[in-house]
């Protein structure tokens, strides 16, 4: 499981999740994820390298959102597999994370 | 103690998979590289593998981290078996852990304020799985579940 950051725009991150969220992939990334959404404001989440994603994984997603709103930021999922969305879907973490497949979309989203 | 469970090599009907794996962090490291050879021997599509693999993920994972061993009983090991049945995949978890009926968990509330997310894997296991049963044999919890394949 890997984690990399660029700035897409000024203000904007965009961190792209790759391999499987599972367990162990959530314990790899849970700790750098969380110092992410503790210094970031603007978070686009790029889940279009993720293979797999378990309740651990949207664990993972769903307290990083709230550390963000908390903060009054605002973060985005990007681009999930459909095998990935049809999860985040079925475990209603698409109400609490928008799902976007459009990148200027998701830049306008967390921009506010 | 030893575990009455069943070892990883004891022959079971024609077909099954059947792996016996430590109740911790590393058996569940050992379900991932067990469910890529299950994928891989019977070529199951996407959807049949991510389902299987979520699903044992799920049933395992919850009995790793929340399983109450019981005095005087081995719950170290977790008994995992899957069988092709038709157009299905049976699967069972079996473990020697306290009685926990899955079933019987409440619904996530992940838009909650409280920081605390839990109920999710049983929730996804529950979407995902057909035909879900719990059974308290003796000193075993079974869970039984079919994806269609």
């Amino acid at each position: 499981m890997q984690l990399e950051t660029e700035e897409i725009a000024p203000g904007v991150t965009k961190a792209r999740l790759i391999g499987r969220l599972d367990i162990a992939g959530a314990r790899v990334i849970d700790l750098p994820f969380s110092v992410l959404v503790g210094a970031r404001r603007a978070l686009i989440v790029d889940l279009s390298a993720l293979e797999f994603i378990a309740s651990m994984g949207l664990r993972t997603l769903i307290m990083g959102a709230h550390t963000v709103k908390s903060k009054c930021g605002r973060m985005v999922l990007f681009r999930p597999p459909a095998a990935v969305e049809a999860v985040l879907v079925s475990s209603g973490t698409d109400k609490v994370l928008p799902i976007l497949h459009d990148l200027d979309e998701a830049v306008r989203a967390v921009s506010g | 103690m030893a575990s009455d469970l069943p070892s990883p090599t004891e022959p079971g009907p024609a077909g099954t998979f059947r792996l016996r794996t430590e109740r911790s962090a590393v058996g569940l490291e050992r379900l991932g590289l067990w469910v890529d050879e299950i994928a891989a021997r019977l070529t199951l599509g996407v959807a049949v593998e991510y389902a299987l693999r979520l699903c044992l993920e799920e049933a395992v994972a919850n009995v790793v981290m929340h399983g109450v061993p019981v005095p005087g009983t081995d719950a170290n090991w977790i008994a995992l078996a899957v069988e092709p049945v038709a157009d299905r995949l049976r699967l069972t978890v079996t473990d020697r852990c306290a009685a926990f009926d899955p079933r019987s968990a409440p619904e996530p509330d992940i838009a909650g304020s409280d920081d605390r997310v839990g109920g999710l894997g049983i929730h996804l296991m529950r979407r995902y799985a057909r035909d879900v049963f719990y059974a308290r044999e003796g000193p075993e919890n079974h869970l039984t579940m079919t994806i269609p394949a």
